[in-house]
């Protein structure tokens, strides 16, 4: 272990093989004036500048024994940033109290701001955190590019998404229109995409991110009346699988969630006879609280290990 | 008095993604330069075949001298295959010229290739980076992330833009249009440069050279009014080299070794930098160019990246660089790059450069540097 000033350095954005994953590469000057090539994780990349100060520690790596240069900084950022769509009821309300709770400013994202989201924005702003809410129709990609521009211009950077919007409208197939069909798909699956869409390059410049996306036990069961939701939320699976993979090797993990039934206005909306049916059918024997979802939302938003799975959180109502 | 060498014959293919073997390729260049001699010239009377290839992970034949000697078809020649990273084909034609003026040749065939798109782009980086020193590799500085150190230190020293160095990928993808065998056919625009992905900043992707396929090649001939009524002469060559590491080099700025490459083959062909009035520079990433003139010494050490803004460079400027496209646009096959540049100069000597002619060339020059900088190979050619 040597201390050293960083002299030069720069990202490696296109890793040769058989390295995966992005970082930083620099020449340290130790205490002798000596110039050490090194490594540097990706982590610090938002950090460097020349002159920084830090140490050079010899690792062992399965590629070899490599000089990594860490530098004196504060790892995680002062502020950690989290958008959350349709976070004005439900899941979407309980996460962003969750992430508020454990050290985020939270932009959140709905149609429109109701009296349950403002409580909510007074209740993070009274955990000393930043609140603000950002108006898009997640189905709209230039609305989403915008939300997302006023998020990085208001709170400076966007660490977690949650894609928690979603709308279903349920009847047997032989009885879903077109329209149906495709409202639902626009709001669930291609919302999914204009916003993970959006918010990479900036999580893909600031060294990392965590992405996580509401699928739906529906997915995985095949739920009868919901052609359209659970074709959604299917997609969703799949394109979380993609993101996951295309972005590891810059630091951005991205995982889904099954939740079973979440006592939400959406599960609520259940013709009161199938709904008794369903909750009797849960092992468990209760519907989830929003809560509940979202300390699984937030443990997967400060996981380092996880991505591409689907976490099913149903009380083993599906198995 | 060293004797007289030139070019007396080429033949090039279309860099890209090409479909053909690495085999079929030799074989075609090889057969392609004997045919295109214009007085013609017997396979007996070729006494060497020199191959030049970087990386045989990429052409998957390590005996690429032999395949070059069977396509040939002089029992009595003699092959072999040269690797110096980037400038192998500038090495290549060195060592014809050496062999024929020591009297063991009295021509020599060299072919250069490189089947690069058979690999995928991870693998070809992790393959290009085998050519980068022993330290820089430890840690993954590969190539564009070691010229990166160079570029910044350029930037900050003489206060040249990422603006500057659009420009020169914008005037090689210009240059491009007018050559059939270049790899990309598409202009660009500064914005497209500025907004297109980092790679290693400052680099983005719109700086970088492609991986291609390609191949060329020459003759170099000992007695060349006997194959020609227009040689193309090399009238010096020079050969340096400067630190592995580019962070270890006395001034990373500056492209050392290609400068006293300079000095030498412009001490052997009687010029100045003054006298040049076409050139073919190494622009492997595109904010090295600057540099490029710099060691040639047609432009002022830290006043490279004006040329660029003035215009001097620029097609109908005074003095065209990479009227080819460049190794950005033309494309960089690697072992056969330098021979490529020299095909391109050896054209516009002879007047045959078509739509991307320069007028009235009497010398022209080729510097190809290999890794980033750490080798590299002048050469002065003239009618």
């Amino acid at each position: 272990m040597a201390k050293a000033k960083l002299v030069t350095y720069t990202v490696v954005y296109v890793p040769p093989y058989p390295i995966r994953n992005v970082y930083a590469v620099g020449v340290v000057e130790d205490e002798r004036g000596e110039k050490i090539p090194v490594r540097i994780e990706q982590k610090y990349a938002p950090h460097l500048r020349a002159g920084l100060e830090g140490e050079v520690v010899r690792r062992w790596t399965p590629f070899g024994e490599i000089d990594f240069f860490v530098p004196k900084v504060e790892e995680k950022p002062a502020r950690k940033v989290a958008l959350v769509t349709g976070a004005s009821r439900g899941i979407g309300r309980a996460t962003v109290l969750k992430l508020a709770s454990i050290g985020y400013d939270i932009a959140l994202n709905d149609l429109e701001l109701t009296d349950e989201g403002k409580e909510a924005i007074k209740q993070i702003e009274s955990m000393g955190r930043k609140a603000i809410f950002v108006k898009a129709d997640v189905s709209k990609f230039e609305e989403v590019q915008d939300m997302v521009n006023r998020v990085i211009e208001e709170l400076g950077r966007v660490d977690v998404l949650v894609n928690n919007a979603g709308i279903n409208i349920d009847r047997l197939l032989v009885n879903m229109t077109p329209e149906q069909w495709q409202k639902v798909i626009d709001v669930d699956l291609t919302g999914v995409f204009n916003c993970t869409r959006a918010v990479l390059p900036h999580m893909i410049r600031q060294g990392g991110g965590r992405i996580i996306n509401v699928s739906s036990m529906s997915a995985l069961n095949g739920a009868i009346g919901q052609a359209n939701y659970a074709a959604a939320k299917g997609g969703i699976i799949s394109f979380t699988k993609v993101v996951a993979r295309e972005y590891a090797k810059y630091n951005i993990l991205c995982n889904a969630i099954a939740p079973g039934a979440v006592r939400t206005r959406m599960t609520l909306s259940m013709p009161p006879g199938l709904l008794r049916e369903r909750v009797a059918n849960i092992p468990l024997g209760r519907m989830a609280e929003p809560e509940e979802v979202a300390e699984l939302i937030a443990f997967l938003a400060e996981t380092t290990y996880i991505t591409g799975q689907v976490i099913s959180i149903n009380a083993g109502e599906y198995v | 008095m060293n004797k007289e060498v030139a070019l007396v014959a080429y033949a090039h293919e279309k860099y890209g993604v090409l479909s053909e073997s690495t085999e079929d390729l030799i074989g075609k260049m090889v057969r392609g330069a004997l045919e295109n001699v214009d007085k013609g010239m017997d396979a007996e009377e070729v006494d060497w075949v020199i191959t030049s290839c970087v990386d045989n992970q990429f052409s998957e034949q390590h005996q690429t001298g032999t395949v070059a000697w069977e396509a040939l078809g002089n029992p009595g020649a003699k092959a072999f295959r040269v690797e110096a990273a980037c400038c192998s084909g500038s090495m290549a034609v060195y060592l014809a010229r050496n062999l024929i003026r020591s009297g063991l040749a009295r021509n020599v065939l060299v072919v250069g290739f490189e089947k690069m798109s058979a690999v995928s782009t991870l693998v070809a980086t992790g393959v290009l980076m085998r050519g980068s020193s022993p330290e820089e590799r430890r840690v993954g500085i590969t190539q564009p992330a070691s010229y990166s150190i160079m570029i910044q230190q350029y930037m900050s020293k003489y206060g040249a833009t990422e603006e500057d160095f659009a420009l020169v990928s914008v005037k090689n993808h210009e240059n491009a249009m007018r050559n059939p065998w270049a790899h990309f056919h598409k202009k660009i625009t500064v914005e497209d440069v500025l907004n297109s992905r980092l790679i290693a900043p400052p680099i983005r992707l719109f700086h970088c050279c492609p991986i291609s396929d390609g191949a060329a090649a020459v003759i170099v001939s000992g007695d060349p009014k006997k194959y020609t009524d227009t040689p193309v002469y090399i009238a010096g060559m020079g050969m340096a080299h400067d630190a592995f590491s580019s962070f270890r080099r006395s001034d990373p700025a500056f492209l050392l070794a290609s400068k006293l490459a300079a000095d030498e083959a412009y001490k052997e062909a009687g010029i100045t930098p003054k006298d040049i009035r076409v050139a073919e520079v190494h622009d492997a990433f595109t904010p090295v160019e600057p540099m490029c003139y710099e060691a040639l010494g047609i432009a002022g050490r830290g006043e490279g990246y004006k040329l660029v803004r003035e215009g001097v460079v620029m097609f109908d400027g005074a003095i065209p660089v990479n009227v080819s496209g460049g190794l950005k646009a033309k494309g960089h096959p690697v072992g056969a790059t330098g021979i490529g540049m020299m095909v391109e100069i050896y054209l516009q000597l002879r007047g045959e450069a078509g739509e991307r002619q320069v007028p009235d060339v009497e010398v022209g020059v080729v510097e190809n540097h290999g890794g980033t900088g750490s080798v590299s190979l002048v050469t002065v050619l003239r009618r």
